[in-house]
């Protein structure tokens, strides 16, 4: 069986990684089974961002630029392999902080001149719907829900490149929506784990928190999230309340939480009967629904669109948790699937980083 | 972007105030191109490390540091004030590089007559660039220029040199390294900012209250 060996660069928020993958190629020259990580290196920057509630661009660019060779260089040699071993050099163009995107795009550009490879921009949200493809050989199309402090996103991947959005967010991202009502609530960065953490000893039933869009009409194609209104209500709350309380705490990021879940769910579950409706039925096998991106990792969430994806006769799938937050492995994987299936970038060395860069604009 | 072969500057400028990361690496392989020097065969590699704007000086070092990486040859840093001092004619007189930063900020370095560094780039306001200046005719370059002469004009004569480092001086000055310096490089160079990051912490007095604040 052949191979393609791909160095991926992830840049493009708080964590600065590069990381070296391993495709197996059939006869036919298509990517057949799981991928092979040879190396993964990821360095998170959340310890320097932690006091502000939140990424500073310009902190985490001066960090990228700091780290990043010296990364390049780690996972080649956990990897055990030289430059000249590689086919090809895969790197994150965007969406994302633009001072991050472009320390890791420009390295990889020159590594990629200098050892007379292909580059490949890739777009961070394709790195992430195909991460189930490595890990899991998932088969398209599959139903995507993309849930992380950037994005929230349901898609219907169809094939590389073919990605249909069925809803978005209006505003706030769901885990930008945790790490701020955690700030509220005066709790760590990122918020996700926190209120996970407290949810766990509250009532989520203690306070009535709104569940944007989701009481909309169910006879259109809109599968769109809002999280704005969600957690100023859960301000206003809080500051009926204070002095805050440990039980207060508690009761409030289980009440904010159990709302967060139900908007999920119910979009998930309304995605889930577009997708049915678009794609012929199969009897055998249920259709799979993956959750990506770094919220994939709460427990809580994971249980519950379990119970959603069985009822609708789907199945679950979420890759384990290290490659759900942001990694190098995904973005070279899918420079892997992109050079396996020559849909390479034009004009490689002029690619632009892009601050934001829909999935659905690769679609052709 | 400027390459020396057997003696000869091989060299391309694209003045630009956006679109760096985009335009550099077409760059750095069309002038390998046009001197006919495949990029495995380059030596030794220089870049300004600042100060400048973050997000351009970010750009060339990551081109930069990427291309020693791969290439496994030497990189050295060069001051971009240096590299503009280095475009004065030489004098009898001393000059500043006077780069106008913004909010009151100058990016600031004095050299001789030689145009040689006599101190390390900083950052001040207008006031304490004067006070860093010896009182004698100086000469002045750099986009901070016409609001020093303004302070003084029978002490300073501003320079007609251009107000951008060009990458021809970046070679002369990399080639008039030591070969010790060169054989000491590491090449994990890091930007001379000058500048603080913006970035302010979350203001207390705007925090929900705690029972257990007391």
């Amino acid at each position: 069986m052949q191979h393609k060996i791909v160095l991926g660069i992830e840049t493009s928020c708080d964590e600065t990684a590069a990381a070296i993958i391993r495709a197996p190629i059939d006869a036919d020259g298509t990517i057949c089974g799981t991928g092979d990580i040879l190396s993964n290196v990821v360095l998170s920057q959340i310890d320097m961002h932690a006091p502000y509630g939140g990424v500073v661009p310009e902190l985490a660019a001066r960090a990228h630029l700091s780290q990043l060779d010296h990364l390049v260089a780690q996972a080649l040699d956990e990897a055990d392999i030289a430059l000249d071993g590689l086919d090809a050099i895969a790197a994150t163009a965007g969406p994302g902080l633009i001072g991050g995107l472009l320390i890791g795009l420009t390295t990889a550009k020159a590594i990629a001149l200098a050892a007379n490879k292909p580059f490949i921009a890739i777009n961070h949200l394709e790195g992430h719907a195909l991460t189930v493809r490595l890990t899991n050989a998932t088969r398209f199309p599959y139903l995507l829900l993309l849930v992380s402090g950037g994005h929230c996103q349901l898609m219907s991947v169809e094939g590389l490149g073919t990605y249909h959005c069925l809803g978005t967010t209006r505003d706030d991202a769901v885990g930008e929506a945790f790490d701020k009502a955690a700030k509220l609530l005066r709790l760590g960065y990122p918020g996700g784990p926190e209120i996970e953490a407290r949810a766990l000893s509250g009532d989520s039933k203690a306070y009535a928190l709104p569940r944007p869009l989701i009481n909309g009409p169910q006879e259109d194609d809109d599968c769109d999230f809002s999280f704005s209104g969600l957690k100023t209500a859960l301000r206003q709350q809080a500051e009926k309340l204070q002095p805050l309380s440990d039980q207060h705490i508690d009761d409030l990021a289980a009440s904010f939480q159990a709302a967060v879940m139900d908007c999920l769910a119910e979009r998930s579950a309304k995605a889930m009967r577009l997708f049915s409706a678009r794609h012929a039925p199969d009897d055998t096998t249920p259709w799979p629904f993956v959750i990506a991106g770094g919220v994939a990792a709460n427990q809580a969430l994971r249980t519950r669109l379990a119970d959603v994806a069985e009822q609708y006769g789907f199945i679950l799938q979420v890759a384990p948790p290290a490659l759900c937050t942001d990694n190098a492995a995904m973005i070279a994987w899918a420079g892997a699937e992109r050079l396996v299936a020559d849909r390479m970038t034009e004009q490689p060395m002029a690619a632009p980083a892009q601050a934001r860069w829909p999935l659905a604009d690769l679609t052709d | 972007m400027a390459l020396r072969k057997n003696g000869e500057i091989i060299s391309d400028l694209q003045e630009m105030t956006r679109g760096h990361a985009e335009a550099l690496l077409p760059m750095i392989e069309r002038v390998c191109e046009q001197a006919q020097v495949p990029m495995s065969q380059l030596q030794r590699l220089a870049v300004t490390h600042g100060p400048g704007t973050f997000t351009g000086v970010r750009v060339g070092l990551s081109a930069m540091r990427g291309l020693a990486l791969a290439l496994n040859v030497p990189l050295c840093a060069i001051g971009t004030l240096h590299v503009m001092a280095a475009a004065a004619a030489v004098s009898d007189q001393p000059l500043i590089v006077a780069v106008d930063a913004r909010r009151d900020t100058y990016y600031t370095q004095v050299f001789d007559g030689q145009n040689q560094p006599l101190s390390a780039p900083q950052a001040c306001s207008l006031a304490g660039l004067e006070s860093l200046l010896p009182d004698a005719a100086i000469r002045v370059a750099g986009s901070g220029a016409s609001a020093l002469c303004a302070t003084d004009a029978q002490r300073f004569s501003a320079l007609d040199i251009a107000d951008h480092p060009h990458a021809a001086h970046v070679l002369r000055l990399a080639e008039a390294l030591s070969d010790d310096i060169w054989a000491t490089t590491g090449p994990h160079h890091e930007p001379l900012y000058l500048r603080p990051p913006d970035a302010s912490l979350p203001n207390p007095d705007k925090q929900l209250r705690r029972l257990s604040d007391g």
